[in-house]
């Protein structure tokens, strides 16, 4: 990819970033945002490409599986309730207990596993949207930040309310729609959360490339 | 003959047919464990991320103690 301009100049003339970075803000690697991380990359970075803005889900949109584990724990609590697993052994009532626990533990493993690494990211360069859907189906997109035409974001719902997350829509040049059915465009950050700091991120980001661009031509 | 025999004689009870069951369930539990930790692998190559080492540790973790248990309970 061609160099445009030097990326940690580019990045300085974002201000959004450059106050954040002064407070001190979203830095939690285990957070919904994070500006500016440090030791993030990904597989099709280059060598001048810097992460910005790595996000992903709200945690507050894990509460549903999350409650559902807490329930499952005490199931087998209750089960000797059932006449069909008195007539059960006790050997084959532990096994039965042991193989619940076990498919807990991987179904709570499995959907931290993909929200973790369901993440977006914003380079001074291009966005890239990395969606894990299940164990064995990966969806990546990823467009320049120059080909972005416009950007907005939505949010719905009580909980979303609450805690302040909602949908990201970016909108390209080349409109594709995703593969992931959910969502409507390719380029859909599903439960962003503080939404309004990444459209605004993003738009600084356009006008800064917007600008780089300009100045080049002349 | 002897083996007919054998069949005929042995009785199936829930208590055998649910240990069957549950030894099948660990088997398939322990292959699934084995994809995560293939997928958490392929993952942390498509994004590098602070903690993705740790991460990968839990799930090589979570596939040796359901080796473990997997073994325990074929053999009980």
């Amino acid at each position: 990819m061609a160099e445009i301009f030097n990326s940690s100049e580019q990045i300085e003339e974002v201000p959004e970033i450059r106050d954040l970075e002064k407070k001190g803000q979203f830095k939690s690697i285990l957070g919904a945002l994070v500006v500016s991380p440090e030791k993030t990359s990904f597989e099709s970075q280059d060598n001048d490409e810097k992460v910005i803005l790595l996000g992903r889900k709200h945690f507050a949109t894990n509460f549903g599986w999350i409650a559902l584990a807490c329930l499952a724990f005490f199931v087998p609590f209750f089960w000797g309730e059932f006449p069909m697993m008195k007539a059960l052994t006790t050997n084959v009532n532990f096994m039965m207990s042991m193989a619940w626990y076990c498919f807990l533990l991987f179904y709570v493993i499995e959907k931290f596993l993909l929200w973790f690494y369901g993440v977006y990211i914003v380079t001074n360069e291009r966005l890239v949207d990395v969606d894990f859907f299940g164990l064995l189906y990966k969806n990546i997109n990823v467009t320049q930040i120059n080909r972005i035409e416009d950007v907005n974001y939505s949010q719905k719902g009580i909980l979303s309310s609450i805690f302040n997350f909602g949908n990201v829509v970016v909108q390209t040049a080349s409109e594709q729609r995703s593969d992931d059915k959910t969502e409507g465009a390719a380029f859909s950050f599903v439960s962003v959360a503080n939404p309004a700091l990444v459209v605004k991120i993003i738009s600084e980001l356009m006008e800064v490339v917007d600008k780089n661009t300009e100045r080049r031509r002349r | 003959m002897e083996n007919i025999d054998t069949i005929i004689n042995s009785q199936i009870t829930v208590s055998s047919i649910v240990g069957v069951l549950v030894k099948l369930m660990m088997l398939l539990l322990l292959t699934l464990s084995a994809v995560m930790v293939r997928q958490c692998i392929l993952m942390n190559r498509v994004v590098k991320l602070p903690i993705g080492g740790s991460v990968r540790l839990l799930t090589w973790s979570y596939f040796v103690l359901m080796l473990f248990l997997t073994a325990i309970v074929i053999l009980a």
